[in-house]
């Protein structure tokens, strides 16, 4: 979907995980758009470093931040960085991830803490920072959530509670910020091809193509693209919802 | 001192968010007496922020309870006009 240029000029988003799988797609596709991005990884400097080299020929600028989101100092650092040096936000697209998968017995401390922090708690705590900027620009949030949040999923209960709790998080933020002309809504991907399916076995994989009415995984775009029209106002009218991309597997 | 043009705008900013009228808003109102709750407070700050182009940290937000901290923070705050 190629979208209005000037609607977006000078218009600038942040996006969590933007190093790779669906975050780089994201980046890509914004860029594509004429928007300014900032986006972060945790680890994957090398990945971050390719894209900003890949985009410098967008006539956007484009930022990789490294912020373990499991790190509180890194996260004020983050926001700091974003307050004074690009308060002009118009979009955030919460859309960093982890998961640790094992049976509820055998999930340790670290394993439950590690995995809503990353997904649930580092979502509100950016979104509560940045809000204001983006209520001033009158902006949209995306927050990435998962099908594992609706349907629950065997061995994800720690990953599936954080994605739960990003739904009902976005339905009481959309809630509180509508009067501000800002909509907030969630994706929730079905099975996509990126390196989150590395650890799911191949068996499972033909499993759950042949249960999808689509019969195949999905690719990043298609959830890339999804993210972009939310955050568009081809979207005015929609907010505090939950748009499942998952092929009809559910 | 602030001039009365700004002023007026903030008042009738004020009533607006807090659905009262303007003449019922006097300087030392504090927020809690013309019914401004938090999620109104911010509204406040946000609008005075795009129209008087401020830039108010969160810090300051926290330190508006009054009417006229408003105007003494609109007239410190520098005006970017
Ligand atoms: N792929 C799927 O099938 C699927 C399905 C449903 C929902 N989702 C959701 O979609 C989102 C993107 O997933 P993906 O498949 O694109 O995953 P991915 O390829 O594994 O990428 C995850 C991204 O999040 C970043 N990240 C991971 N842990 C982090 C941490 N502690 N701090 C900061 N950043 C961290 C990674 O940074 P580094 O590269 O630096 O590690 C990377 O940029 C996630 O929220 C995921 O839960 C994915």
């Amino acid at each position: 979907m190629k979208v209005n240029t000037d609607e977006y000029q000078k218009k600038t988003a942040l996006v969590t995980g933007g190093s790779k799988g669906i975050g780089r797609e994201v980046v890509k596709l914004l860029a594509k758009n004429n928007i300014n991005v900032i986006f972060t990884y945790n680890k994957n400097y090398k990945a971050a470093y390719a894209l900003m080299e890949e985009l410098k020929d967008c006539n956007v600028f484009i930022t990789g931040i490294p912020c373990d989101l499991n790190n509180q100092s890194e996260i004020d650092h983050l926001v700091t960085t974003i307050l004074y040096t690009y308060p002009n936000l118009h979009f955030l697209v919460n859309n960093a991830g982890t998961n640790i998968d094992k049976p509820f017995s055998q999930i340790k401390d670290d394993d439950w803490h590690n995995v809503i922090q990353v997904n649930l708690n580092a979502t509100a705590y950016l979104t509560q920072k940045l809000l204001r900027r983006i209520l001033i620009q009158q902006g949209s949030v995306v927050n990435v959530t998962s099908i594992s949040g609706i349907t629950g999923a065997i061995g994800q209960t720690n990953y599936s509670a954080a994605k739960a709790g990003i739904i009902g998080f976005t339905r009481s933020l959309a809630k509180e910020v509508g009067t501000f002309n800002v909509r907030v809504n969630c994706v929730a991907p079905g099975y996509i091809e990126t390196e989150m399916l590395d650890s799911v076995p191949s068996t499972n994989i033909k499993r759950i193509k042949k249960q999808t009415a689509l019969k195949r995984l999905g690719n990043k775009k298609e959830i890339a693209e999804t993210i972009l029209f939310l955050l568009s106002d081809k979207a005015s009218y929609i907010t505090g919802q939950t748009l499942i991309v998952d092929g009809g597997l559910i | 001192m602030i001039n009365q043009e700004k002023k007026d705008h903030i008042l009738s900013l004020i009533a607006e968010i807090a659905d009262i009228q303007k003449d019922d808003i006097k300087d030392e109102s504090t927020f809690e007496e013309i019914g401004m709750d938090s999620l109104m407070a911010l509204e406040l700050a946000v609008r005075i922020e795009r129209e008087f182009e401020v830039f108010i940290q969160e810090e300051e937000l926290m330190n508006l309870r009054k009417v006229e901290d408003v105007f003494l923070f609109v007239e410190q705050g520098g005006f970017i006009d």
